[in-house]
């Protein structure tokens, strides 16, 4: 196996734990059912900009698979 | 009949010139064949493909399931799918879309089925699979005609009924599809990704406005309604478990898998995954929004009656020129869905089943034929099904993507597992649906899931099964799985 090969092949089971990780953290249990303030231009609290954080955290994964891991040779 | 009723109609008529105008034209390039009909002859570039892809995976969901779902629950509607499916479905393009691309131009594989019992070379798999799927999807394909129909019904206030709104909406699906085959469907998504993408933006900014602003809007629900903001009404358990049914099931789509198919070359697919999950955020985000904010608009709607809650707040809070107009990208999202659905299960059917039939020597005329039969078949027993006006969408779309959440361990190994075996993955796929199954029926007892959805113990079955036959089962010596496996050594690790 050349080091291409092994170095995308970490990067990709990089990716897959991180997603894993993605995948449990979003479940933010310490605030589920809290009543948080809204503190972001009156109509968005902590909780939603954790949320949105998570896809921000998954698009960068998406964004570092094609660069990093997919070629495209065939 | 009155000016609103007048006003929705003309912009519906409007749309569905445009659409089956487009279906029409793309029908002057249908070369005849089975390959362009059902997958356009893989010949799709990136906007169309992203267009197609997403359109596929847009529907009732999303423009009635979301914003129903959020008037009683609340904002949790969003990242219910955003902070998961949106981001983790794409990634999955690479990992399934990658390697089934590479099969699909190599063997001509257009379906789920044929990538997984090709792999095993096994006809009883094969035959499984798209069973499930097929099982699956018309459920499905029904949500997007009751969608459009309950939408119709809302917006025209009952002059068009649910019933003869479903009609309407699937003779134009008919129209473009029969004509188009996946190309004319394509075509007709790209518009009406544009539409509804549009439209959903201008849906928020519109109520937004009419209710004094988000700020104002969710002051309000906040006041009145502070579970919707606190996420009480949903067990994180709930959310947990659909998140990841949810992320992992789209790529089991049939409509969606086989328009990864169609696209020209890996690079269409790269730019489609990083292009999906910026919308697919967007729409969710701003729908979720608008239907919490219609709890304080339009109080007391019980159950399903929320599915109708966005054209109620159109109807309350647009001009009537604009509702049609903003109708119209409602009916784009359910029916990009639904054409997808039809002709992914026609060429299932096709495929799947007629090819290894007395009818695999048909010329491809006669194949193609009979591909437009099964449309208009489909779309009679959707109609019947959705003529029985069942349960709320969500729940519907909750059961059948559990269904194809399950699909997924044995494609994946099919894809990625040498050691794998064809009779671990059928095992894998009897034991999970037999799992979901049992919990839906009350055969088993809802403790046992402690509080998540069905499909999450039932993927796990599923995994555990399929890892357990494969090591009690002899491990593929045989040539054909180094030479299936040698045909990705350059496109993945």
């Amino acid at each position: 196996m050349s080091m291409d090969v092994q170095k995308r092949r970490n990067r990709e089971r990089l990716v897959y734990v991180l997603a894993v990780i993605l995948m449990i953290i979003r479940v933010d249990i310490w605030w589920w059912g809290e009543e948080m303030p809204l503190v972001v231009f009156g109509w968005i609290n902590v909780p939603m900009l954790y949320q949105f954080g998570i896809w921000v955290a998954g698009f960068a994964l998406v964004l570092y698979t094609v660069k990093y891991i997919w070629v495209d040779e065939q | 009949m009155s000016t609103q009723v007048i006003a929705v109609l003309s912009s519906l008529a409007l749309y569905m010139v445009i659409i089956v105008g487009i279906g029409i034209y793309s029908s002057r390039f249908s070369r005849g064949t089975m390959e362009d009909y059902h997958m356009g002859s893989r010949d799709f570039r990136t906007i169309v493909l992203f267009s197609a892809v997403f359109g596929a995976n847009i529907s009732a969901v999303t423009l009635a399931g979301v914003p129903g779902g959020a008037y009683h629950v609340g904002w949790v509607m969003w990242p219910y799918f955003a902070s998961s499916w949106a981001w983790a479905t794409p990634l999955l393009f690479y990992t399934v879309g990658s390697r089934s691309w590479v099969l699909g131009k190599k063997f001509g594989y257009m379906t789920v089925a044929e990538v997984v019992g090709g792999r095993w070379k096994s006809p009883t798999l094969a035959v499984v699979i798209s069973l499930m799927l097929i099982f699956y999807t018309v459920p499905y394909l029904m949500t997007g005609l009751l969608g459009a129909g309950r939408t119709l019904e809302a917006l025209t206030e009952g002059f068009v009924s649910l019933n003869v709104g479903m009609v309407i909406v699937a003779a134009a699906v008919l129209v473009y599809l029969l004509l188009g085959g996946m190309r004319g469907a394509a075509w007709v998504n790209t518009f009406q990704t544009g539409i509804f993408i549009v439209g959903a933006v201008a849906i928020f900014i519109v109520i937004a406005a009419a209710l004094g602003g988000p700020a104002e809007a969710t002051r309000r629900v906040m006041a009145d309604y502070p579970e919707l903001i606190s996420r009480s009404r949903m067990p994180w358990q709930q959310f947990f478990s659909y998140g990841v049914i949810v992320a992992l099931s789209p790529i089991v789509f049939p409509q969606l898998f086989m328009r990864l198919l169609t696209g020209k070359d890996p690079k269409t697919l790269k730019q489609t995954m990083c292009i999906y999950p910026v919308p697919a955020f967007l729409m969710m985000f701003l729908m979720a929004t608008v239907g919490m904010w219609g709890r304080t608009a339009i109080p007391g709607l019980e159950g399903a009656e929320s599915d109708a809650i966005l054209p109620m707040l159109l109807i309350q809070f647009t001009p009537i020129w604009m509702m049609g107009l903003l109708g119209a990208a409602a009916f784009a999202a359910m029916m990009s869905t639904m054409d997808s659905q039809l002709l992914s299960v026609t060429t299932m059917i096709t495929r799947d089943f007629l090819t290894r039939s007395r009818l695999k020597d048909a010329s491809d005329a006669t194949m193609v034929r009979i591909s437009r039969v099964l449309v208009l078949v489909l779309t009679l027993v959707a109609l019947i099904l959705g003529f029985l006006n069942p349960i709320g969408i969500i729940k519907i779309i909750e059961f059948s993507l559990s269904g194809f959440a399950c699909m997924l361990a044995p494609v994946l190994a099919a894809l990625y597992w040498k050691r794998c075996t064809s009779q671990a993955a059928l095992w894998s796929v009897v034991a999970s649906q037999v799992c979901l199954w049992s919990f839906e029926m009350g055969l088993l007892p809802a403790s046992w899931r402690f509080n998540f959805l069905s499909g999450l113990p039932a993927i796990v079955v599923g995994v555990v099964v399929l890892v357990a036959v494969t090591y009690v089962t002899p491990a593929p010596q045989d040539e054909g799985t180094r030479e299936y496996f040698a045909i990705f050594d350059k496109t993945t690790p």
